[in-house]
């Protein structure tokens, strides 16, 4: 198969991120920040007190909302900096599509759902370029650490 | 795959480079970041490549200090000596660099190490949905259900 085919027929299920911490609305932001930081992660989904979907709160949103910000921020709740009713894509749908509406976007991180609309996971575009990697090692995991390594010719030792 | 055998000028952004130098204030180089719409500045010195700041970094610093971001130097913050690419480098190299460092942004260095240019991780997968193409079963499987109400 080639890379146009993988994307359309793997879907994100396979490959989106399920160890990823969720976050509670009321969780401070230094928490939140916190996790962020310890869970390598860039974005995080934050669930309302009943445990569904409430929004998204990412490096971005660092960077646009509370980086301006004088005073003690720290105490705040992650709910009134999140961004509400993120744009989600289904377990089921394929990778083409995440990819699609990423860009559509300019999202980097999507938050994934199951079957009954409840948040399962995050895809990230690394997500997406490391499955790309995984699937094609010949064109990635074989290269020389630094383009300046590559054999100049046939032989080598 | 022929489709990532291109070289990474053709995909940088090589004009308007979010460029500052060591001794800016954390507080200008966000304010280059949020005007630029990017996720990074390049930190140079005469535009020689010394450093890069990236939200990461700012979300890191964030998580543990309260300080006022307008009286910090970048140089305190960035990340030094990243790795870099030549703009005639496969586009392939930035991926595996990606994926592998864990990078959004790689700064491109001509032969004299100097910046000419800048590629992220959505260059690379606008590039990748441009192959998809516009019918692609990637924008019809999503069909009525896109909307426009923000993300991440």
């Amino acid at each position: 198969m080639n890379l146009l085919e993988i994307l359309n027929t793997t879907q994100v299920s396979e490959i989106c991120r399920r160890d990823a911490v969720f976050t509670s609305e009321n969780m401070s932001l230094a928490s939140v920040l916190n996790g962020m930081d310890l869970n390598h992660q860039g974005a995080t989904v934050v669930l309302d007190t009943a445990g569904k979907m409430a929004g998204i709160f990412t490096e971005r949103d660092v960077l646009l909302r509370l980086s301006g910000l004088s005073g003690d921020w720290r105490d705040q709740s992650v709910r009134d900096f999140m961004t509400k009713d993120p744009v989600t894509i289904a377990e089921t749908h394929s990778v083409a599509a995440a990819l699609y509406t990423m860009e559509k976007g300019n999202f980097r991180h999507l938050p994934v759902v199951d079957e009954y609309g409840q948040p399962s996971g995050i895809i990230s575009i690394r997500s997406i370029l490391g499955y790309v990697v995984d699937y094609f090692p010949d064109e990635f995991i074989n290269l020389p650490p630094r383009p300046s390594l590559e054999a100049k010719s046939n032989w080598g030792g | 795959m022929e489709q990532i055998k291109q070289t990474v000028s053709s995909l940088m952004l090589s004009e308007n480079l979010p460029i500052c130098d060591p001794e800016t204030m954390v507080a200008s180089a966000l304010a280059i970041m949020r005007d630029r719409h990017v996720g990074c500045v390049v930190v140079a010195n005469e535009s020689m490549v010394v450093g890069i700041f990236t939200e990461r970094d700012l979300l890191r610093y964030m998580a543990t200090h309260n300080d006022n971001l307008a009286e910090i130097a970048v140089r305190n913050l960035m990340t030094r000596n990243p790795e870099t690419l030549g703009p005639k480098d496969c586009v392939s190299y930035a991926i595996n660099m990606m994926v592998i460092g864990g990078y959004r942004n790689i700064p491109i260095v001509d032969n004299d190490a100097a910046l000419v240019g800048l590629i992220t991780a959505r260059d690379v997968t606008e590039h990748l949905s441009e192959l998809l193409g516009g019918n692609s079963k990637g924008q019809q499987a999503i069909g009525n259900e896109w909307q426009d109400i923000g993300g991440g």
